[in-house]
């Protein structure tokens, strides 16, 4: 157990550095860094400051080291919008991030647990129709749209939620309800179709014969072991999460991670980049640690060796 | 998939020969997924004609008449369907010409990443070692981040621009061919025709590709049709943010970006560009749903 922690863990770690290489790379190799920092229109003689003031006069594999060395210790820059360190511009805003995350994935588990469940005790019943209709838009319907629909009816039509913004829990409706859709679709067919999976097992068989409510059987021993493939890719789907939120962060103007790196795209204020996304990918990768050890919590079964 | 024809005994061998293969036809198109069809032939059509068919130039702005509803409001005027934008611009026909952009990055996304993403995976499934190793890790780390933010920093940092949507489109894609490939390609090599192609002294390279690939087109093609709808919206919501398509070439998720402002004045501008990728992301789903029960059988979903 101890040792299949370890190796997730240093999995995760390697995944975090393959992505802070990737984001350096991605910034210093494709252009000039200095002139993405000025404007267009600067002196030549303020780029070269610049540009030693980065030290991006250096040899690259230098400059990754000092990155690499400032990195692990918290230091990505100075945003020089906020005039803050770029770390805390982002640590400012996780709470945000991860209340609207959290809050879109119990909506979807809120809707789609449910659904998929009833779908699969009637396959083919009215609920079945309109839970297999129900997962093709949200497949199918861009979260941006969905957001701009939901502003449309709700805010704007019928005035029950404000447009953007994040305050009380009125303010967290519209959004948790954008970024949850689409994953909700998902959801609700795979735990459709666990739940058929386990409805045909014998053991539910023998909870039938001995007579236990078809209640129980339903959602205490059917739903129980349907539960393991659900987990998973609620793993999977706090990615989509995750990355969700810079899309519904912006068209809310939630205060959150994602809008402001978005923020932080347009004006190049890259010190706030590489440290937004190094923060949402050690979230997600963390999730996902999370979700791997829940395994052996919900399936005794499951043993890590 | 084969059907049972009518017995017609007292007829000649010929002509009930002649009639089961029409019933064969006839079934294979009553079991054709028509509504998707027909919607894609009408973006592809709309795609490749939108300078003959589009009612106005996309570009073509009037102050004069901007923001103007649908022709069925009462202030609409029916030379311009589908009302116009703040610049005064159609709205129909800048759908019209915007589908050319999601069918370019649809169809080159998926081609690059799926031709990247195979190849790729024949190379990690075939000689495995060092190769497999290098391959699978990138592919990893890859999926331990959120491809859509990676996406976002490198679109910005190429520039945005349609040649930018399509190669971050491949480099966030291709790992999920890889990895199916790879795990095929592992099975197929042990078969006994790969045994035999190797004793006749083929090259790994005419293995990989005239003994292994043609085994695999089906499965490949049919994860192709199923992403191309998530390419779509992929494209689009860069475009949305600004990092996409950048104007004034119409693209879906910018023409919704541009309406978000307006939202509660002129609610046309972001639900008919929304409806297009709608209904275009709809119909690919539903055929590549078609395409996999098909041609797939192995991957077909409860």
């Amino acid at each position: 157990m101890e040792r299949y922690i370890l190796s997730r863990v240093l999995q995760g770690i390697f995944a975090i550095w393959g992505v802070s290489l990737i984001i350096f790379l991605a910034v210093r190799v494709t252009g000039d860094a200095a002139a993405l920092m000025i404007p267009q229109d600067a002196d030549p003689s303020e780029a070269a400051f610049i540009r030693q003031l980065y030290g991006l006069d250096q040899p690259l594999h230098i400059q990754y080291w000092v990155f690499l060395g400032n990195a692990v210790r918290g230091d990505f820059g100075r945003s020089y919008r906020w005039h803050d360190p770029a770390l805390k511009v982002v640590l400012d805003r996780v709470p945000a991030t991860l209340q609207l995350a959290v809050s879109a994935a119990l909506v979807s588990i809120l809707i789609a647990l449910p659904i998929g469940v009833m779908s699969a005790v009637r396959p083919g019943g009215w609920f079945d129709t309109f839970g297999k209709v129900f997962a093709l838009m949200g497949q199918s319907m861009p979260t941006f749209w969905v957001g701009i629909l939901a502003i449309l009816i709700f805010s704007v039509q019928l005035r029950w939620f404000p447009t953007s913004g994040r305050g009380g829990l009125q303010n967290l409706v519209l959004p948790a309800f954008t970024l949850g859709w689409a994953s909700t679709a998902a959801l609700t067919r795979l735990t459709r179709s666990a739940m058929l999976d386990v409805m045909d097992s014998d053991f539910i068989k023998m909870a039938r014969i001995k007579g236990v409510p078809e209640r129980w059987v339903i959602w205490k021993h059917a739903l129980k072991n349907a539960a393991i493939p659900v987990v998973t890719i609620l793993g999977v789907q706090w990615a989509q999460f995750l990355g969700g939120s810079v899309i519904v962060e912006t068209i809310f103007a939630w205060p959150g991670v994602g809008r402001t790196i978005v923020e932080a795209l347009n004006n190049r204020d890259y010190a706030v980049v590489q440290a937004g996304t190094f923060m949402i990918s050690i979230l997600f990768v963390t999730a996902n640690l999370i979700v791997d050890l829940l395994y052996g919590v919900i399936d005794p079964r499951v043993r890590y060796d | 998939m084969a059907t049972e024809a009518p017995a017609r005994t007292d007829q000649k061998v010929l002509t009930w020969k002649q009639d089961l293969r029409w019933a064969r036809v006839w079934d294979e198109l009553a079991r054709l997924p028509l509504l998707p069809i027909t919607i894609l032939a009408v973006v592809l059509l709309a795609g490749v004609l939108a300078p003959v068919i589009a009612p106005h130039d996309p570009a073509d702005f009037e102050l004069n008449r901007s923001m103007m509803p649908p022709a069925w409001d009462p202030k609409g005027s029916p030379d311009y369907l589908l009302g116009t934008d703040k610049l005064g611009r159609d709205i129909l026909s800048r759908i019209i010409w915007g589908a050319r952009i999601s069918l370019v990055v649809g169809f080159l996304g998926v081609g690059f990443a799926g031709t990247v993403g195979s190849i790729l995976g024949l190379a990690a499934g075939y000689f495995g070692g060092r190769t497999d190793a290098i391959i699978m890790r990138i592919v990893d780390i890859k999926l331990s981040v959120p491809g859509f933010l990676l996406a976002l920093v490198l679109a910005a940092v190429i520039g945005p621009s349609l040649q930018t949507v399509i190669i971050v489109i491949v480099v966030t894609l291709w790992t999920g061919y890889a990895r199916l490939v790879r795990g095929e390609t592992l099975s197929l090599k042990q078969r006994d025709f790969v045994a035999l192609a190797k004793v006749a002294g083929c090259s790994p390279v005419r293995i990989l590709f005239k003994h292994i690939l043609p085994n695999l087109v089906n499965t490949i093609v049919v994860l192709a049709t199923i992403q191309l709808g998530s390419v779509i919206i992929f494209e689009a919501s860069l475009s949305f943010l600004g990092l996409g398509v950048q104007p004034p070439t119409p693209a879906w998720g910018s023409m919704l970006a541009d309406g978000r402002q307006y939202v509660a004045s002129a609610w046309w501008l972001s639900v008919f560009p929304g409806l297009a990728i709608m209904l275009m992301v709809l119909s690919t789903n539903l055929a590549g749903d078609w395409l996999r029960d098909r041609f797939d059988p192995k991957r077909r979903q409860v």
